[in-house]
């Protein structure tokens, strides 16, 4: 298939760009804003690496330096769960502008992560961040419709399409070699931040693992995708439309419908089709279902009082001061367990809708590539809304866990006369596993898109194939 | 009247030009529709926050005996309300990431204020659709395709010679061209702009004719620049690729790069620091039974009018509790204090790389007008913040005087009430900015005019 001809054309096209100016002037700009933000998003990534860390490790001494104290108490005084930045955050950096970084453990209170960085986020991220990824998502497609919008249709028009065919070069060899110059190119302009990229990642330390090479080889490929998916279109719109000028009135549109318009619109879309709930309603709905079952607060509460019952009778004693344990602390734990039930029911309802949500733009990614290769990629470096709400989750089990554990102090260390004014030694709170959150691995990460890689992928080859078929080739043939 | 019929229909021959204005009409319309959902469900979190507040008001009353008012005062959490404007249903702004109904009681203010509303951050990143989008990055790509390339074509199709030897210049005839599509899109707008208010009942009031108004300044921006590039003469797919660029750079590149440096510029770990330090002073305060007192005191020094209630006693009192709760705010109030300087500063100096966009701009002040900027969204933490204190002063005569606490006295509640919003300093400011940024265009525009007539018919 790549032969001499090809190789040709191959090499024409490639010099045919090069004595290009404007070309030059675009492809080094384009490469000093993608230095900028691989600079900034690795400033941003370590700045947040050392916040992070540093309270982090402030809370884990705060809570360990507590003194004799209430076990109560200390559930109240509560803990921190801070979200470290992932390893490779710096090159895509997601949806982290949007969602906070540190989330405030404590009792029968499940609160949300806070503190995001999306101060004048509705005039200024309009259009995300400068991220690398957003430039290659977005800016990059630009550059790619800029090279080759009159590849066919220019040759077409000047005549020296005619000219090749008279030559004896079949179209399909130009197409294949002027694909081939035109991946080159993407290769040559997309492989400088990736190396950066790896060197960066290699600094990131413990975030960094030899997993963290697949992703970023992953990435690289996903992204080479997208720059034939491209390069495909911009071929094909170049052999359909006779005019160089509307090829590329008509390549920019599509640019615009693909990745501003359609995604924006996809996304309100499925917001409305699938609402989730907001915060106050959310919070109204907790506490509503909540004062059903029972408060662990209120000793003549009816749940309760058959929970006294039944305890009474399993350990087959008549009042709850004759219990070897106390039975304040039994209800705390009780309390705690309601509570966190009633409140993960109505959190899954939420990760249900913004599932839906997702899944509802997930049926377009063979439409729209972009969407697909944005999604992948921030699925890859750990950036998406998944991973955020996976910390959210490994936060809150941390907190239940914690919390249960100070209530078995209650339970086992306290005596229920007097409960209020007793105190259990320092010494156990060194017993308590600081909060550490666990990065999901590749599998995980990668899982939402089983089989959906599939269909872009097809996209681009179709693309490719339609190109060379027969019928491409009458058409071009005729109207030559 | 027939060149006229005659530009008419070769305005809408154009298979790209009818496919981008049915783009941008559909665009329009969504976003209308959208922005009214949205809206509306800002209402009624609002609406619904109120209402929750009175029934468990009523539940309180209807109860045989009241609570005593350190407990009322614990679970009495009020509604506030982010007072928008019904223009923030076409300009979200802050008002869909940002809380617009903050509930607040009289603990610690610090730890309620941060609340988030909740949000799927994908739709955030990816950006939103509203009729400020449409209006600040859609409008100007629609007049691009639509004109940029207008005298680059007649050279193309040969035609601009012939319309140079004409009596009346060629340059009279691209300038009805360039009017007509002013004429077209401006039509379109304002349709747009009539059926959102129609739809959301706006009134027709100064607000409005300033978003006309503004739009049309924008408009003419977009014009001149493209009237600019096409003065060079050059071919249409270099006057595309010229113009696209520049549509790049302002709606892209520089917000993109104002993020990136005021984030570097007012990064601020204060709300972090303070909810950290917030926590220690209010559990060490816990720990010191013996301190109880010293607390109240030093907290009747910040507030004098309660000073003369009576110590403490051995057992637990919600006095003690609410003191040193108000304690807990004052040891990071300098915090507090830092953060809103920070914000202030940054939201200033926004203000100023704003004009290195006319996107930006336009972005801000649309936001502005809507109340929805995030100096919009300060002030209304203000009001909360002033809310607090009348809440907390409304509780302190029955903690403090050991006032016993009626119905009347629970259905006296002082409710949160919305500020007006003042004349601010910087309005001025803001219309002097939109008088230089018109004049800039008009010089843009009268530099691409004389460009324009000086083109040469090769």
């Amino acid at each position: 298939m790549i032969n001499k001809k090809v190789m040709k054309i191959f090499r024409h096209e490639l010099a045919s760009k090069r004595k290009s100016p404007s070309l030059w002037l675009l492809f080094i700009m384009i490469q000093l804003l993608l230095a900028v933000a691989l600079y900034t998003g690795w400033q941003q990534f370590q700045h947040s690496v050392k916040t992070q860390t540093a309270a982090q490790t402030l809370v884990e001494q705060q809570w360990q330096a507590q003194p004799d104290r209430h076990p109560h108490r200390v559930a109240h005084f509560g803990h921190f769960a801070f979200r470290p930045p992932s390893a490779l955050s710096f090159f895509d950096l997601g949806v982290n502008a949007w969602v906070g970084d540190s989330i405030f453990l404590e009792a029968h209170k499940q609160n949300s992560a806070n503190f995001a960085n999306d101060q004048d986020g509705g005039t200024l991220l309009r259009f995300s961040e400068l991220s690398s990824a957003n430039i290659l998502l977005t800016i990059w497609p630009l550059l790619i419709i800029g090279l080759g919008f009159a590849s066919i249709s220019g040759e077409q028009k000047s005549g020296t399409l005619r000219q090749l065919m008279s030559m004896g070069v079949s179209f399909r060899t130009l197409i294949v070699g002027k694909s081939l110059s035109y991946l080159f190119l993407s290769v040559l302009f997309i492989l400088p931040v990736f190396i950066f990229s790896l060197v960066l990642a290699t600094n990131a330390g413990a975030a960094f693992s030899s997993e963290g090479v697949i992703r970023l080889l992953l990435l690289f490929g996903v992204y080479l995708l997208y720059c034939l998916f491209w390069i495909g279109l911009t071929l094909l719109i170049s052999s359909y439309v006779k005019e160089p000028k509307q090829a590329l009135v008509l390549l920019t549109s599509i640019w615009f419908i693909l990745t501003i318009l359609m995604p924006r619109m996809l996304a309100e879309f499925a917001h409305n089709q699938y609402p989730h709930q907001k915060r106050n309603d959310f919070e109204l709905t907790v506490k509503l279902d909540n004062r059903k079952v029972g408060n662990s607060h209120n000793p003549d509460d009816p749940y309760f009082n058959q929970f006294r019952a039944d305890t009474l009778k399993k350990y087959g004693v008549d009042s709850i001061e004759e219990l070897p344990i106390n039975y304040k602390g039994l209800v705390m734990q009780e309390g705690e367990k309601l509570n966190a039930q009633i409140h993960n029911k109505h959190y899954n309802k939420q990760l249900a809708q913004f599932s839906a949500q997702q899944q509802f733009i997930r049926q377009f990614y063979w439409l729209n590539p972009y969407l697909f290769v944005r999604d992948f990629s921030m699925a890859l470096t750990r950036t998406d809304a998944k991973h955020f709400l996976d910390f959210e989750q490994q936060a809150e089990a941390h907190r239940y866990a914690r919390i249960q554990k100070l209530n078995k102090l209650h339970t086992h260390e306290i005596h229920l006369h007097n409960d209020r004014d007793q105190k259990v030694h320092k010494s156990y709170w060194q017993e308590f596993k600081p909060f550490h959150y666990q990065a999901p691995n590749l599998n995980w990460s990668l899982n939402p898109f089983s089989w959906l890689w599939l269909l872009p992928l097809c996209v681009v080859v179709l693309m490719f194939i339609t190109l060379n078929s027969k019928v491409m080739q009458r058409r071009i043939y005729a109207t030559v | 009247m027939l060149l006229f019929k005659l530009e008419c229909m070769r305005l809408f021959s154009g298979k790209i030009n009818k496919l981008v204005l049915i783009l941008f009409v559909i665009s329009g319309v969504f976003a209308i529709y959208q922005g009214a959902q949205g809206y509306k469900n800002i209402r009624i979190d609002q609406y619904k926050s109120k209402i929750v507040f009175q029934k468990e008001r009523e539940h309180v009353t209807q109860r045989e005996s009241l609570p005593e008012a350190g407990s009322l005062a614990y679970y009495a959490s009020a509604p506030t309300k982010w007072q928008l404007s019904p223009w923030a249903a076409l300009f979200v702004g802050e008002s869909q990431s940002s809380m617009v109904a903050t509930k607040i009681r009289a603990t610690a203010l610090q730890s309620q204020i941060f609340n988030r509303e909740t949000v799927n951050p994908s739709q955030q990143r990816t950006g939103g659709l509203d009729l400020g989008f449409v209006l600040v990055y859609l409008l100007p790509l629609v007049i691009g395709i639509m004109t940029v390339t207008l005298i680059s074509d007649e050279q193309h199709a040969g035609r601009w010679r012939l319309l140079n030897a004409l009596p009346k210049s060629a340059f009279s005839q691209v300038c009805k061209q360039i009017a007509l599509r002013f004429a077209v899109i401006w039509l379109l707008v304002l349709s747009l702009l009539v059926s959102a208010a129609l739809l959301l009942s706006l009134p027709f009031d100064a607000a409005f004719w300033v978003v006309l108004l503004a739009t049309s300044v924008y408009m003419l921006f977009w014009f001149s620049a493209a009237g600019l590039i096409m003065s060079f003469g050059k071919s249409s797919v270099v006057n595309s690729l010229a113009y696209l660029s520049s549509w790049v750079l302002f709606a892209m590149l520089i917000p993109g790069a104002v993020h990136l440096y005021l984030s570097s510029q007012f990064h601020s770990e204060a709300p972090l620091k303070m909810s950290l330090e917030q926590r220690m002073v209010l559990n060490n305060g816990w720990d010191q039974d013996q301190n109880k007192q010293a607390i109240l005191d030093e907290f009747l020094q910040h507030e004098p009018h309660w000073q003369d209630t009576a110590p403490l006693g051995d057992a637990f009192e919600w006095k003690w509790y609410y003191a040193q709760q108000h304690m807990s705010d004052l040891a990071v109030h300098d915090l507090w204090l830092s953060f809103v300087e920070n914000h202030q500063a940054r939201y200033q100096q926004l203000q100023n790389l704003s004009l290195l966009s006319p996107a930006l701009f336009f972005q801000l002040q649309l936001n502005q007008l809507a109340n929805t900027s995030s100096r919009d969204h300060a002030e209304y933490q203000q009001q909360i913040v002033d809310y607090h204190k009348e809440i907390r002063h409304f509780f302190y005569d029955y903690l403090f005087f050991d006032k016993s606490i009626s119905k009347d006295d629970i259905d006296n509640f002082i409710l949160f009430a919305p500020s007006d919003k003042t004349q601010r300093k910087s309005d001025t400011l803001t219309i002097w900015h939109f008088a230089m940024g018109t004049f800039v265009i008009f010089v843009i525009m009268m530099f691409a005019v004389t460009r324009l007539k000086q083109l040469s018919p090769t």
